[in-house]
């Protein structure tokens, strides 16, 4: 096992019943890196995080965090342990106030005044509305609030499943340009997006996910006419 | 004045009552239908401490604790502790099962719970809280005379608002039940444990049940009831459905409303109601129910289209035409045999078994069949009897005849329709509420109805008019039918009631219920009188057979898959063209007419129509026995029948028996036998593991014999015959008859696999070929090893039902 | 009678608590063809079907089947007219076998009364049993028809959810991501199925999938959703070709 990895996974397998969704998949994030898998829809790439994240339990196939082998580790055992998923679309909890959404994350062992102190400073927004219910903020403020969470509590790894989901693109760019600097930091990140274009500027690497498996791997760059293809077909 | 501030203070009970029930379910997703019971429990133990001096605990001192102390350890430690206690050993298992075992379980516990009171604290003695302050503290508020206790209430309602709203809202494990409520996984993702979250609020949960129980006893009256107590926090349901058993604040409103609504009818306004009108009683008792069926009709639904209704994971093999007529002949073969050796008391009890296995044959239909679910069972049967009776007197020499049958099954049938069409429109635990609530106003207005006056009364009249044409609202989807049908149905009704009236006042009848029961006479068919107990337990034996046939046979007929589509997927049925209010309606009336049958045979084999025996309990009691044995089977309605009537009983007699024959065993049998009565409802309990019942592995291991042991099985058959014979023949008693019968019936399943392992090792084999992964294959859990909530989620998205595959499809659901 | 508008969607709406899933959505499958409806996820096709086949009703907009108003009808109803659809989460009848889940569709076809004038009054009855194994056979299931659904692999049961739908001879069918879960070989087969119903039996497709070969493959025109709007309108090449089309799978470029 590669200790310069943050996140490893080896020939993982994971399924819904007897729907096979990963098929076999390999994919490192190596320290500090920003990783995103691309892809089109029901390739497996949410998958690939709900197994990371201890929702979904694996077929086959090891999957380490730090070094570490994690299967069969529960959700908020992995949550505690710095590996923080903010699911696609739903980030938060509607009917709490911001602040309330905030101290949900102390569970993970930070105090609420820490959190609440990091989170505003990178988000003055949210600031601003920390007594309003989180279901009333505008979308981008949601993913927002997510994402305050999930950094708060310094996790060693972050996983991001479709930020742009419903966003309007001048937002979505917004909040990768944060990711991009969060990554900066040193955060090792791995995230998921159908909208490629939206990343393909700020990550490391590239996996595009077809059929359960990582189909392609590299650089940005290399990757975007391989995208065209596995969007829209040949 | 009076009425605003008794009124005030009936709600501040429910109030008590409710937000602990709706902070159990918005938590943990599964409705305590226990509260009550749980609530009563700890009021005896309250009483214990506070008032019997020599109470048996051990560890905690004798003699009369005072007030503070004892609603201190009651409170703090025993109810938190049962909480805890209940949430890990019961509730935790039913987070992934299927509505109707979701739905039993807490029945279960309510059932347990009553079971144990009556056995820890004899129903015979007298057992009174007196009111906090005691009965003299009084004060006069704006002319009211009103207790301390009065005010004690009021302030502890008040508090708790507050109090619950501080809880919520400004403590993290407050605000951690709200998240939970919001997203579970996601609090999960939190680093949070939702379980322990789940696990305080049950905690808190019973503390305020028993909060609940010791405040609202002295309030009733001071004395201790199991049941009464445990009805009465059933009638916070409808504060709690207020807030669709979600919304705190609502709920209070709900409560106050309740409150004000219950305290009006004791009141009787006058011209309403009759002065001399024992109804108004039993209306008050029947409010809440009432108002929990308009809450219920009135609220916004999860809407049917789209949804699906049940997710069931229960799988039931269905026997062919053939096997079904071969057993249902070899029952009444068996029972005809039993009854040339059975002694008198045993063949009463036999026959009280068969008599309920009928009626529970209705829910075999609705819950098994066709996926819906009703607590009125007992309700529609007590009906059925009613117009038994009316229809043939009860002299002693009259006797039913086939038309009276006809005549008592096709009213209960409409009466089921009539229940049936409010309902279609509910599913799940609120149609389980509604019928719950159906079940307790026809045992509170009918079954106990004394009135002495020939009329009905305007206030009824207007119920029942309301009742209906609200009914048929709610039943009619398409606007221009609907205003139709409320017009026919309103005028209709209006008609119909007045005719009864004047005819009321002509006929016979004093009463529909005098003397507070209906002695039914017994069946006289093709010339046969079936009053002599043999020749009736015959009757029950041929009935239940024809009608089991019957059931498998309309199971396997277009209808009964009909019936299995629409339990399986509503949405795909309507899709393919399917009127499913229509398919409901006609499956409701069907089941309402065989409950209608069965509880005119028992009413005549248990030779009357009584409250308790047709109350909400038995009705619990029925559906929950008949989903541990196998709601999709007919032999589960009769191995729930014969649960119901006959093996607890028989336990209880036998073990009592033991107990008198055998001095030294006396202490040991006394406890077997109350633990004998507890036993039913503690297996209810244990069935979050097994939702598809026990019969279905019994089968499966049957099937096995019959395919590679068939010379067992001939064998172990002539052993029972001989036995029989011997039996008959007076060579051996009838002790020695059971012991082997139960014997063998319990063993030779068992030896079957013992004897063949080779199909055990088949089909594991097959199994685990289908699935290269090298993972338990999903057909073999459960079987090989014990359900785990992963297992279960694995099984939903096997068969497709995990919602997370489907974004656009959950939105239509929210 | 091909190229007709058969089923059409006309300024759809829904919203689901201030937020627009649907927004002024046009749709316009005709008679004969395949219509395909692609789009992101989340772009809110199932939210269409739903609307079209009345399980959901929408904030605004109507639907308008072979030239009538069905806005106001009961789903089950627009089934009897000749509606008929699969779902992308599956929505078998899992108690049954894959024989009675095609037998119970004809079986419920026929409780139809006599409803609508677009089929002429009074339906007429099928012989259940011998539709039942033409369809098998059509679909290619004649070996697992006695299989329980509930064992049988996800490609498969979105086969028998197409035979369950076929069997009350619809005029227009609704595929919910038929290939998600199949394997290319039944992909293949599948494709294959859908061309000789729709050439044989002309029955009219409004086909939702994210495999685009499939889509590609066997669309005659295609919707593309985004954002809950319709945003091209065409055929295969040209929805290709779109730039839109582009940015709305890939998201608008950043740089």
């Amino acid at each position: 096992m590669s200790a310069a990895s943050a996140l490893e996974l080896r020939d993982v397998r994971a399924a819904y019943g007897t729907i096979n969704v990963l098929r076999g998949v390999d994919l490192a994030v190596p320290y500090g890196s920003l990783v995103a898998l691309l892809g089109p829809n029901g390739g497996g790439k949410s998958t690939a995080l709900r197994v990371i994240a201890g929702q979904l339990p694996t077929t086959g196939g090891d999957v380490f965090v730090a070094g570490r082998r994690v299967n069969g580790a529960a959700p908020d055992e992995l949550a505690r342990r710095g590996v923080c998923l903010i699911p696609e679309g739903k980030g938060i909890f509607p009917n709490l106030t911001v602040r309330e959404n905030l101290w949900m994350a102390t569970h993970s062992g930070t105090s609420l005044m820490e959190i609440e102190e990091i989170a505003y400073a990178r988000f003055p927004q949210l600031g601003q509305r920390r007594r309003q219910l989180a279901g009333r903020l505008s979308g981008g403020e949601q993913q927002m609030l997510a994402m305050a969470r999930a950094l708060a509590t310094n996790p060693s790894l972050l996983l991001l499943d479709e930020l742009s989901m419903g966003l309007a693109p001048i937002v979505v760019e917004q909040l990768y340009e944060i990711v991009a600097q969060v990554a900066n930091e040193g955060v090792s990140i791995l995230v998921v997006e159908q909208f490629a274009r939206a990343v393909l500027g700020i990550v490391d690497w590239v996996g595009i996910m077809l059929r359960g498996r990582i189909s392609n791997f590299g650089a940005p760059a290399a990757m975007e006419a391989e995208l065209s293809t596995a969007y829209l077909g040949e | 004045m009076n009425l605003l501030i008794n009124g005030l203070i009936t709600g501040a009970v429910f109030a008590i009552a409710a937000s602990g029930l709706v902070v159990t379910y918005s938590t943990s997703g599964v409705f305590n239908f226990a509260h009550g019971a749980l609530g009563m429990l700890c009021a005896y133990v309250y009483w214990d401490l506070r008032v019997n001096d020599s109470h048996t605990w051990p560890l905690l001192p004798k003699g009369h604790w005072p007030a503070p102390l004892a609603l201190a350890f009651v409170l703090l430690v025993f109810a938190p502790l049962i909480g805890a206690l209940l949430y890990r050993v019961v509730i935790r298992g039913l987070q992934e099962t299927s509505e109707i075992v979701k739905l039993v379980v807490p029945i279960s516990v309510l059932l347990a719970a009553i079971g144990l009171a009556n056995w820890v604290w004899k129903p015979t003695d007298s057992h009174s809280i007196q009111p906090f302050f005691g009965a003299d503290h009084k004060v006069t508020v704006f002319g009211v005379v009103l207790l301390w206790h009065d005010l004690t209430i009021l302030l502890v309602a008040v508090a708790l608002a507050i109090g619950l709203r501080l809880l919520l809202y400004r403590t993290r494990v407050g605000v951690s039940m709200r998240a939970v409520v919001d997203d579970r996984p996601l609090l999960e993702l939190n680093g949070a444990r939702p379980d322990r979250v789940s696990l305080v609020s049950w905690m808190i949960g019973v503390s305020l049940s028993a909060l609940a129980g010791i405040l609202i006893t002295p309030f009733q009256g001071g004395s201790l009831s199991s049941t009464l107590l445990t009805l009465l926090v059933i009638n916070a349901f409808a504060a709690a459905m207020f807030g669709r058993l979600r919304n705190l604040p609502l709920t209070f409103v709900g409560a106050v409303v309740l409150g004000f609504a219950t305290r009006m009818a004791f009141e009787r306004p006058t011209g309403l109601m009759p002065k001399s009108f024992d109804w108004g009683g039993n209306l008050r008792l029947a409010v809440p129910m009432i108002l929990l069926f308009v809450v219920l009709l009135v609220l916004p639904q999860d809407r049917l289209r789209g949804a699906v209704a049940y997710r069931t994971r229960e799988r039931f093999s269905l026997p062919s035409m053939r096997a079904a007529c071969i057993s249902g002949i070899a029952l009444v073969v068996a029972i005809f045999l039993l009854s040339r050796i059975m002694a008198a008391s045993p063949l009463l009890t036999l026959s009280d078994a068969l008599a309920a296995a009928i009626i529970i044959l209705s829910l075999v239909l609705l819950v098994g069949y066709a996926g819906e679910v009703s607590l009125a069972t007992m309700a529609l049967a007590g009906i059925g009897g009613t117009v038994l009776y009316h229809h043939v007197g009860h002299a002693a020499s009259s006797r039913a005849g086939v038309m009276a049958f006809v005549i008592a099954i096709v009213a209960t049938a409409f009466v089921g329709a009539a229940i049936a069409l409010p309902a279609l429109r509910l599913r799940g635990l609120y149609l389980a509420l509604a019928t719950a609530a159906f079940s307790i106003a026809v045992e509170q207005m009918l079954f106990k109805e004394y009135a002495a006056e020939r009329r009905i009364y305007p206030a009824t009249l207007i119920l029942l008019v309301a009742f209906g044409c609200g009914a048929v609202y709610r039943g009619f989807s398409s606007h221009r039918t609907r205003g139709a049908a409320v017009a026919a149905v309103g005028s209709g009704a209006v008609v119909a009631l007045a005719a009864t009236n004047s005819w009321l006042q002509r006929e016979r009848w004093s009463a529909i219920f005098p003397n507070g029961n209906l002695q039914v006479p017994r069946p006289q068919l093709l010339g046969i009188d079936f009053t002599p107990q043999d020749n009736f337990l015959l009757l029950l034996a041929v009935v239940f057979a024809v009608l089991g046939v019957m059931m498998i046979a309309l199971r396997r007929s277009a209808y009964g898959r009909r019936l299995t589509a629409m339990k399986n997927s509503p949405a795909a049925c309507a899709t393919l063209g399917m009127n499913i209010v229509r398919l409901k309606l006609s499956v409701f009336m069907i089941s309402a007419a065989i409950a209608g049958l069965g509880g005119c045979l028992f009413a005549q084999e248990i030779g009357a129509v009584t409250s308790d025996r047709f109350g909400l309990f038995e009705s619990m009691t029925m559906l929950m026995l008949l989903v541990v044995a196998g709601a999709g089977y007919v032999s589960g309605g009769l191995t729930a029948g014969l649960l119901y009537g006959a093996v607890f009983v028989a336990l209880e007699s036998i073990i009592a028996k033991l107990g008198q024959d055998y001095s030294a065993v006396h202490g040991v049998s006394a406890w077997l036998v109350h633990f004998t009565a507890l036993l039913p409802a503690l297996i209810g309990i244990g069935l979050g593991r097994n939702p598809s019942g026990f019969l279905h592995d019994a089968f499966a291991r049957w099937r096995t014999m019959m395919r590679d042991a068939r010379a067992m099985l001939v064998a172990s058959a002539g052993v029972e015959l001989l036995v029989w014979f011997l039996a008959f023949r007076h060579t051996i008693n009838n002790w020695t008859f059971a012991i082997v019968t139960a014997a063998l019936v319990v063993l030779v399943p068992q030896l079957g696999s013992v004897l063949d392992p080779s199909a055990r090792r088949r089909g594991i084999k097959q199994a685990v070929d289908d699935d290269a992964g090298g993972a338990m294959p999903l057909e073999l859990i459960g079987i090989d090893r014990a359900f785990t909530a992963q297992d279960l989620r694995e099984i939903d998205r096997g068969i497709g039902l995990d919602r997370d595959l489907d974004r656009g499809g959950e939105r239509v659901r929210a | 009678m091909t190229g007709e508008s058969l089923l059409v969607a006309e300024h759809v709406t829904v919203e689901f608590g201030g937020n627009r899933a649907l927004s002024e959505v046009d749709l316009d499958a005709r008679a004969g063809e395949v219509t395909g409806l692609i789009g992101p996820n989340g772009a809110g096709k199932t939210t269409l079907f739903n609307v079209i086949t009345g399980l959901l009703s929408p904030t605004a907009g109507r639907i308008r089947f072979d030239g009538r108003d069905v806005s106001r009808i009961d789903t089950h109803k627009r089934a009897r007219l000749g509606i008929a659809r699969t779902f992308q989460r599956l929505e078998l009848f899992t108690d049954l076998t894959v024989r009675d889940n095609l037998r119970v569709a004809g079986e419920i076809r026929n409780t139809w009364s006599g409803f609508g004038k677009g089929l002429g009054g009074r339906v007429r009855r099928i012989n259940v049993a011998h539709e039942t194994e033409r369809v098998l056979d059509l679909i290619g299931l004649g070996a697992l028809a006695d299989a329980d659904v509930s064992t049988i692999p996800t490609g498969t049961a979105r086969v028998v959810e197409l035979g369950r739908a076929l069997m009350i001879r619809p005029r227009v069918l609704l595929l919910d991501e038929p290939a998600s879960g199949q394997s290319d070989d039944e992909t293949r087969a599948f494709t294959h199925l859908l061309r000789r119903l729709v050439r044989d039996d002309g029955l009219s497709i409004l086909l939702v999938e994210h495999d685009m070969t499939l889509v590609m493959d066997v669309c005659d025109r295609i919707h593309v959703l985004d954002f809950g709007e319709v945003i091209a309108v065409g055929t295969p090449d040209d929805v290709r070709r779109d730039p839109r089309v582009h940015d709305a799978y890939l998201g608008t470029s950043t740089s």
